[in-house]
C-alpha cells in the first residue's frame, strides 16, 4: 500500500522513537539517530539556501561515510533525489554520469573537485565534503516522486541510469521488515557499495528498525579477514552481500579465529552462489537462517527464496518464488522461458532514456511488465530457477556488466583495431572476461599494459581477466563477429 | 631455505607469472610493475599471493596488514617480507 510514505520519512521515525541509539558505526566513528539527523537537517538548510529544490537532483561523489549516508538524508529532505557516484570508477565515466542527469548539486570529496571546475562552483562545505553548485539553472525536472537513480552497465558503451521512485523504494523496505525477522537491536551490515542497489536494503530497512548500521569501507570491503574481524568485534547479526564476498571470507577470512555467534540472518544476491560453495559456508556458520535474494537493479529484490531444507537442495539454490508484492510470469511456454515482473515497485525508468525504456517496460493486459532479460525455468516446488541471459550482460562478482560496454570503450583506443569480448565460467565457477584484441602497437600486447589500460577506463569490476591477441576476428556469414568461434577457442 | 631479498623478489615473479600471467610475460613484469593499483590482481588473486606468501615464509599476516601499502608490487612486498622475518 501507498501510503505517500518518503524514505526520510524513516530516520524522522526513528529519532521519535531512539533518538540516543546508535544508528551509524564507520570505522572509528559512532553518530546516533539524533546527530544524524541534525547532520542531515543542516545539509537540507544548505541545500535549500543554494536554491536545491523539489524535482532537483544532487550527486554525491565520495567513499562510503557516515557523511555519506547524512548526505542522503539531507538531499531526499529537500524533495530531491540522490545520485551516489563510485568514486572508485574512472573520472571519464563518472563525468558522464554527472553530466547526463543534470544535477544542480554535487557533493564532493576535496581531491575530485577540480575535475568539475568548468561547469560547476564551489558553494561551501559540509562537514569534510565540497558543495558544488552546477552553474547552468536551467536543468531538467525529475519525474514525480523521484527518490535516487543507480547507474549499471549500459551496452550503449555508456552506464544507463536506473530511476526509483519513493513508493517503490518503500514498497521495497516494507517487504524486507514483514519478511525477516529484524529486530531494534539488531546490527546490520552495509557492505555494498552506495551505486549498488543492496544498499538500499542496508541502509533504509536498518533505519526504518532504529538498528545499527555498520557502514563498510572500500579499504575494508575486499579484504576477507578485516571483515571477519568487524563481524566478531561489532557483532553484526545482519548480513547482506553478494555471494563472491561470502565465499572471499569463508575461503580467506581465518573464520576459526573469529567469534560468528551473532550472525542471524544472512541475504545475498546479484550472482549465481554455486552449491556446493554455499554449503561450505553453511557448514560453518549453521545458526544463520539464509536468503537467496533476485532482482535486478530495474526491480530490487523480487524474488526470494529461503533456504531451509538443506536436503532438498540438489545442483543449485531456486531463486525463489515472487515476492508478494509483485507478480510474475514466464515468456513463451510456460516452463522455460524469459522472466518478466510486474508491481508498483518497478523503477519508473531509464533518465533520459525514453526508447529504452519502452523496449524493457511493456504493456500487457493493463499492467506494466519489466521484462528482467533472465531465463529461468520452474521446478517441482514452483520455485524458479536462473538459467541464463537472453543477451550479452552478465554477472561477475554481484556486478552487472554489459560486455558491450567495455568492448565500445576499448575501442575508444586508437591503437585498438577491434575486440571482442566473451565470459566463461572459471574452474571456482566465477565469470571470468576473455578479451581477444586486434592491435598492431607491439607495447599494447601485454596483458601487464592492457589490464593497466583498462584501469584508466573502466571501474575495476570490468577489467578483463584474460587478454588474448589475435591478427583479426573471425566473422560468421552475417559478417558480424563470431562470439561463438571466439567461445569454443578458450575451452 | 635462503632468505635474501633478492631471492624473495625471484620466487615471487616467478609466482606471479606462473599464476597470474599464464607463464608469459616474463620480461614486462618487473620489481616495480604495480600489481593492485595497475589492476594486474584484484581481490581474490591478492589472497592467493597472500596464502603463497604465508606458506612460502610461514608466518601469518594480521588482517590490517593486507593492504595495497604492503602488496603493491615485488620490491614492496618483498621488504614487507624481510621485515617480517627480522621481527
Amino acid at each position: 500500500m501507498d501510503n505517500g510514505e518518503k524514505l526520510h520519512d524513516l530516520l524522522k521515525q526513528s529519532v521519535q522513537l531512539h533518538s540516543d541509539h546508535t544508528a551509524l558505526i564507520c570505522n572509528d566513528k559512532i553518530i546516533s539517530y539524533k546527530n544524524l539527523s541534525e547532520l542531515s537537517c543542516t545539509l537540507q538548510n544548505t541545500l535549500s539556501l543554494m536554491g536545491v529544490k523539489k524535482g532537483d537532483r544532487v550527486a554525491i561523489y565520495s567513499e562510503k561515510s557516515i557523511t555519506f549516508v547524512a548526505s542522503i538524508f539531507g538531499i531526499l529532505n529537500c524533495d530531491s533525489a540522490y545520485i551516489p557516484i563510485d568514486a572508485s570508477a574512472p573520472i571519464e565515466r563518472n563525468k558522464f554520469i554527472i553530466n547526463d542527469c543534470e544535477i544542480s548539486a554535487l557533493i564532493i570529496e576535496k581531491k575530485y573537485v577540480e575535475y568539475f571546475e568548468n561547469e560547476f562552483e564551489i558553494h561551501t562545505t559540509f562537514e569534510e565534503l565540497f558543495i558544488l553548485k552546477n552553474k547552468n539553472r536551467n536543468l531538467k525536472k525529475s519525474p514525480e516522486d523521484l527518490a535516487y537513480i543507480l547507474y549499471t552497465s549500459g551496452s550503449t558503451g555508456n552506464p544507463k541510469g536506473v530511476m526509483y521512485s519513493h513508493s517503490g523504494a518503500m514498497s521495497f523496505v516494507n517487504w524486507c521488515n514483514s519478511t525477516f525477522k529484524l529486530k531494534q537491536s539488531d546490527c546490520f551490515s552495509s557492505h555494498a557499495p552506495f551505486h549498488f542497489d543492496l544498499s538500499i536494503f542496508d541502509v533504509f530497512v536498518c533505519i526504518k528498525k532504529s538498528a545499527s548500521l555498520v557502514i563498510i569501507t572500500e579499504n575494508v570491503a575486499r579484504q576477507p579477514m578485516l571483515l571477519s574481524k568487524l563481524i566478531s568485534e561489532l557483532k553484526i547479526s545482519v548480513w547482506y552481500s553478494t555471494p563472491t564476498i561470502l565465499n572471499l571470507i569463508l575461503e580467506y577470512g581465518k573464520l576459526e579465529k573469529y567469534d560468528f555467534s551473532n550472525l542471524k540472518l544472512i541475504l545475498f544476491a546479484g550472482e549465481v552462489y554455486p552449491l556446493h560453495q554455499f554449503l561450505k559456508l553453511y557448514n560453518k556458520v549453521p545458526h544463520a537462517i539464509y536468503y537467496n535474494l533476485y532482482g535486478p537493479t530495474e526491480s530490487n529484490v523480487c524474488c526470494f527464496y529461503k533456504i531451509s531444507n538443506m536436503q532438498s537442495l540438489v545442483e543449485h539454490i531456486p531463486i525463489g518464488k515472487v515476492c508478494e508484492h509483485y507478480i510474475s510470469k514466464i515468456t513463451e511456454d510456460k516452463t522455460e522461458g524469459e522472466l518478466l515482473i510486474s508491481g508498483n515497485a518497478l523503477m519508473i525508468g531509464y533518465w533520459n532514456m525514453d526508447s529504452l525504456t519502452h523496449q524493457k517496460i511493456i504493456f500487457e493486459n493493463n499492467k506494466k511488465w519489466y521484462k528482467t532479460g533472465d531465463i529461468v525455468s520452474i521446478d517441482s516446488e514452483n520455485n524458479y530457477i536462473f538459467k541464463g541471459r537472453v543477451d550479452r550482460m552478465i554477472k561477475r562478482n554481484g556486478y552487472r556488466i554489459e560486455l558491450d560496454e567495455i568492448e565500445k570503450t576499448l575501442l575508444k583506443h586508437k591503437d585498438i583495431n577491434s575486440c571482442a569480448l566473451i565470459s566463461k565460467q572459471s574452474e571456482q565457477n566465477s565469470s571470468q572476461i576473455v578479451s581477444f584484441i586486434v592491435t598492431e602497437n607491439m607495447d599494447l600486447k601485454s596483458i601487464i599494459e592492457m589490464k593497466s589500460l583498462c584501469m584508466k577506463l573502466l571501474p575495476i569490476y570490468m577489467i578483463p581477466d584474460d587478454f588474448i591477441f589475435v591478427n583479426s576476428l573471425p566473422i560468421t556469414s552475417s559478417n558480424k563477429i563470431d562470439y561463438q568461434k571466439l567461445i569454443n577457442q578458450t575451452v | 631455505m635462503t632468505t635474501s631479498i633478492e631471492s624473495i623478489k625471484e620466487r615471487l615473479k616467478d609466482f606471479i607469472i606462473k599464476r597470474f600471467l599464464k607463464n608469459t610475460e616474463s620480461e614486462s613484469l618487473n620489481f616495480d610493475t604495480p600489481l593492485i593499483s595497475g589492476g594486474l590482481i584484484d581481490s581474490i588473486l591478492t589472497m592467493q599471493l597472500v596464502v603463497f606468501i604465508e606458506e612460502t615464509y610461514n608466518f601469518e599476516f594480521s588482517a590490517h596488514e593486507v593492504d595495497r601499502d604492503n602488496l603493491d608490487s615485488i620490491n614492496i612486498i618483498a621488504n614487507f617480507i624481510q621485515k617480517k622475518l627480522n621481527g
